[in-house]
Formats: C-alpha cells, structure tokens, sequence
C-alpha cells in the first residue's frame, strides 16, 4: 500500500511537470514548436507501430482490412479500451474513429491541440508504411468539442 | 488547369530561376509538414520543415516579448549558406542560398512569391 502510494506520489510529480514544461514550451517557443515535435513523436511511433505489427503477425502484404483489423487489436484497444475505436474499410478508404482521447483521460487539457498531431502523424505514418501512397484529412477532433476523433484515409 | 501542387512546384521554380543566390526554397505548413519542396537532394526535407516550424514559433513568440509584435520574416547567416524564413499567411516560404546572397534582391523576391503563394490559397494576412 505504501509503495502503491509512493508510485502514484511519483506519477503526480511527473504529470505536475509535464504540464509545467509544455505551458513553457508554449510561452518560449510558441505552439507551432509543440505541434511539429508531436508530430515527429506520432510519426516515428508510426514507423515503429508498422514494423512491430509486421513481425509479430507475421504480415508479408498488408491491406487495408488487415491494418484495420491489427490496429484496432494491437493499438487502439490497448491504449483506448475496448470498443473505442472503430475502422471502416471500403474499397480505397479507411475511416477511422476513435471514441476517446488518451490525453484527456490523463487530465490533460487538449484544447490547444497540441497532442492531436501526435495521433495524426501516427495514424498517417502507419497507414503509409503499411499500404504506401495515402491522403490523410483530420475530419473531427475531440479537441474541438466533437463526441469522437475521425481520421479519413484515401489510398491514392 | 494545373493542380495546386504543380502551381506551387511551379511558383518555387520561378523563384530559384529568377534569384541567382537562391539554391532551394520550400513550402511549409505551420505544423512542420512539407506542401511543396525543391531544396537541394541531400538536405532532410522533414527536419528542415519542422525546424522551419520550430524557428516560426519561436520567432512570433520574440516578436511578442519584444514589441508586442508580429513575426514577419528571419534571416539565418550561417557559415556555408543562408536560409531565409517568411511567413506566407497560413504557410511558411522557406529559402536556402549560397553564402553571402544579395539579401535586399532575396527580400524582395521572397515578397513577391509569397503575393503568390497567398493568392494560390486565398489566404488572408
């Protein structure tokens, strides 16, 4: 119980500084800064996320069912819970939705939307390792008050 | 009828032909994502995007504390080359030249291909 304590002592302190050091990245470097280097995060976490999921479903050709299918069980459910996200496939499309936001569950203020390009330069990174050339449009963001976050893929 | 995308290839090739000291030029989205690019092969044109972001940011944040101002354009004077940064209403024209450039010509032909640029997007100030 003491060490359960200490641990979420621990989690406070790091959140408290998280939020303290992006409200001074925002006044030094302003939210261009903060958007782009979530972006990179989101895009490098992409590469990784692509090649994770190749290797461990051994997947010698993705298409566009069998990302959806391995992102919902291997990304979204994990990180969002059970039932949050929802892909539709239709012949060159991929609609995305995703019910929650992982950032506002950890208390975090998105209003600024600072974090959406972190799921942006993700969704975008795996699905164009994964089936090459793909238009990518944020349809609806959370972030801007809207009941869920939806992601339209074009493959082009 | 020419795709945006080509008129904005277009627009970047004008304006390499047109200043001699200018050796790669780029459009940027504020959030550090390449719209259009024709910087030299050899240069990472994603790190470049999103430093070019970074460096908006930082610059309007300056402009803020310093006048209460508003970011117009940076100059970079580096050791093998300049690069040049201006914002083109919701997008950013980068500009990379040779060492020492005519920076008053570059100014000028910046401004012109940002008219451009804005007029391409239907962008406001």
């Amino acid at each position: 119980m003491g060490r359960d304590k200490r641990r979420l002592g621990q989690l406070k302190f790091i959140a408290s500084m998280f939020q303290m050091v992006m409200k001074e990245l925002d006044n030094v470097m302003g939210p261009e800064s903060i958007r782009t280097i979530f972006r990179l995060i989101g895009e490098r976490q992409g590469e990784a996320i692509e090649k994770r999921m190749k290797d461990k479903f051994n997947v010698d050709n993705w298409t566009p069912e069998i990302l959806a299918d391995k992102l919902i069980q291997d990304v979204f459910n994990p990180a969002l819970g059970e039932g949050q996200a929802e892909i539709k496939v239709s012949d060159d499309e991929m609609i995305i939705s995703l019910g929650v936001c992982p950032f506002q569950r950890a208390g975090i203020d998105t209003s600024d939307k600072f974090y959406c390009t972190y799921t942006e330069g993700l969704i975008e990174t795996v699905a164009q390792k994964a089936l090459g050339n793909v238009s990518f449009k944020s349809d609806e963001l959370i972030s801007e008050g809207k009941s869920c976050c939806t992601f339209d893929l074009k493959l082009t | 009828m020419s795709s945006r995308l080509e008129k904005t290839h277009k627009i970047l090739e004008e304006l390499e032909e047109e200043a001699t000291d200018v050796i790669g030029a780029a459009i940027i989205k504020t959030n550090g994502l390449i719209v259009s690019s024709a910087l030299p092969k050899e240069t990472d044109e994603r790190m470049i995007a999103a430093m070019s972001a970074a460096l908006l940011g930082t610059s309007k944040r300056t402009a803020e504390a310093l006048f209460n101002g508003v970011f117009k354009s940076l100059h970079l004077e580096l050791n093998k080359g300049d690069m040049f940064l201006l914002r083109a209403g919701r997008v950013i024209l980068a500009v990379i030249t040779q060492k020492e450039p005519n920076v008053g010509l570059i100014s000028l032909q910046m401004e012109e291909t940002s008219k451009k640029i804005k007029e391409l997007f239907k962008m406001e100030e």
